[in-house]
């Protein structure tokens, strides 16, 4: 009689150097998900990898690890972001009001704070660039709606 | 009952039978730096279980019987090596060279028309990869047995 069969065969294929910061008991429980932990750059580009490492499910510890990690990197910036601000404060440009070359931001100044001073703090080209921005964004909305309309 | 394949679990000293039909419970599995690449070469047995039965023209092989393509963009002609040696011993180099990828591996005839062998059997196997082979698992390459069963007295 003959007998026919048919053995399974695993080859997994893994990336060590992703893997040698992973503790030994998770090394056979390497996910997506881990490396996005470890090296973000290179999970992305084995995103479209055949089919997943491991079969087991979504480690969730490791992505609220990495959020919590995220925040932190983003409050340090905020952080940064303070100590520059409380700087730039300090600086200022002078310039004169009587030079015709200068009108356009004479002009600016007067629109938006009152008075042309003859001095641009990093205050007031702070409170001109986020009014840019919001102008600039309603006006896209704008035209986004009226585009909707017809 | 009938042959079966093996791997030995060195931590229990048991002998734990590969899965069969796609079930992969317990398949061959080997890990490799896709990296780089990788060669890893592992020992396996084949056993009757059968004291009625003995086995002759019996076959291994791996399928598909051409190798396997998994290179990726940067590697587009990369392909996972597969081979059988039955052997005791581990191959050396130089007997893994001589024989292709799929090979068709011959085994002796297990037992004969008076006695049955159910002693288990050492074979190798030897699995390649190639350097830039993407993340993943590979399960659509089985190890196919094809045999002839006897039993004994016939």
């Amino acid at each position: 009689m003959i007998i026919q069969k048919s053995f399974d065969v695993k080859i997994r294929i893994v990336y060590p150097h992703l893997t040698k910061n992973i503790p030994k008991q998770d090394t056979d429980k390497i996910t997506v998900n881990t490396l996005l932990k470890y090296e973000p750059q290179k999970a992305i580009n084995t995103y479209n990898a055949l089919e997943p490492v491991a079969e087991e499910k979504k480690d969730e510890s490791n992505l609220d690890k990495l959020t919590k990690d995220f925040q932190e990197v983003i409050k340090e910036f905020e952080n940064i972001e303070k100590i520059a601000d409380s700087r730039l404060k300090n600086i200022q440009h002078e310039y004169d009001l009587q030079d015709q070359n200068n009108t356009p931001v004479i002009e600016a100044q007067e629109y938006l704070f009152g008075e042309a001073t003859g001095i641009v703090t990093y205050e007031q080209y702070k409170q001109a660039s986020e009014l840019l921005a919001l102008t600039q964004n309603e006006m896209a909305r704008r035209a986004k709606e009226k585009k909707n309309v017809a | 009952m009938s042959l079966q394949l093996f791997e030995y679990d060195e931590e229990n000293n048991q002998y734990l039978a590969i899965s069969e039909d796609g079930l992969q419970s317990n398949p061959i599995q080997t890990t490799h730096d896709g990296t780089n690449g990788e060669v890893i070469e592992k020992k396996l047995f084949i056993q009757n279980d059968n004291p009625q039965e003995f086995y002759t023209n019996i076959e291994l092989q791996a399928k598909p019987d051409s190798k396997v393509r998994v290179g990726d963009i940067n590697y587009p002609e990369a392909f996972i090596g597969y081979k059988i040696i039955f052997k005791e011993t581990q191959p050396t180099e130089s007997e893994w060279a001589s024989v292709e990828s799929g090979n068709k591996e011959v085994i002796p005839n297990i037992g004969t028309t008076d006695l049955a062998d159910t002693s288990y059997k050492p074979l190798w196997i030897q699995v390649s990869i190639p350097g830039g082979t993407k993340v993943g698992a590979y399960r659509d390459i089985t190890i196919e047995l094809v045999c002839e069963q006897n039993a004994l007295g016939a």
